[in-house]
């Protein structure tokens, strides 16, 4: 795997941990993003929401939505919710396709999913 | 059009300028292309990753033929193949995969060809016009 597919910067903002993702999620990419935290312990600092900033993904496979799955359902048993936004039309209806959007709340903008 | 990628997950993704430059030449509405794109990196993520399990000696052929009224794609892996995409196991990564494909195209052939050694071919076919054109 290319070591630069995904980028991944999480940062503390009010109530939310923000993870801006820069690259692909594809499996190789997708394993990496659930080590980032041990996800089903909660937030750092047990914050109650999670959110994904997707606007510097240009490719998601189905492999890589399994693990986004993985990700938002984890989550749940973590204690806090998932939400993204940058999302394109075509990644949304592929999200709506596979159930995804179930446990993942897509926002329209960064401002609207920060709840600023 | 012929391109041939390496058994190696990531390979899928030297398909998009190939996909890029020919849609460019089309009059096709940008997301009904999309959806061509991603039944095509799929189908070819699934010969990578289960026709040719990863080998990365074992190349996937991907033809692409156009009119100006439908485009034919065959992904060819050395693996066995599918008989059928129905029932598809949906709730697995593959499964999603295949759901992607079939939602995505008009038209799917699962075939071998009888080549030395012989090749398992998907054979999608989609209208350029399903959504009207790109002005």
């Amino acid at each position: 795997m290319d070591k630069q597919e995904l980028i991944i910067q999480g940062e503390r903002k009010k109530d939310v941990y923000l993870l801006r993702l820069q690259g692909d999620i594809t499996k190789p990419s997708g394993e990496e993003l659930l080590r980032w935290v041990d996800w089903e312990k909660g937030l750092p600092d047990q914050l109650p929401r999670l959110v994904l900033d997707l606007s510097s993904v240009p490719y998601i496979n189905s492999a890589g939505i399994a693990y986004l799955i993985r990700l938002v359902r984890l989550g749940q048993e973590g204690g806090f919710e998932t939400s993204c936004f940058g999302v394109s039309y075509h990644y949304e209806k592929l999200f709506q396709m596979v159930g995804l959007t179930r446990w993942l709340t897509i926002c329209p903008s960064e401002w609207a999913a920060m709840g600023e | 059009m012929h391109i041939q990628v390496k058994s190696i997950l990531g390979e899928e993704k030297k398909l998009f300028p190939f996909m890029a430059d020919w849609y460019r030449n089309t009059r096709m509405d940008e997301e009904d292309y999309q959806e061509l794109l991603t039944a095509v990196t799929e189908a070819c993520l699934n010969a990578i990753e289960h026709g040719n399990s990863l080998d990365p000696h074992l190349p996937v052929d991907v033809e692409l033929i156009s009119d100006e009224r439908e485009v034919i794609i065959r992904v060819k892996d050395h693996g066995q193949g599918i008989t059928d995409l129905e029932p598809s196991p949906f709730e697995t990564e593959r499964g999603w995969g295949l759901k992607f494909i079939q939602s995505f195209v008009d038209e799917i052939k699962l075939y071998h060809e009888m080549t030395s050694p012989p090749r398992f071919c998907m054979e999608m076919k989609k209208k350029l016009w399903k959504n009207g054109w790109r002005s």
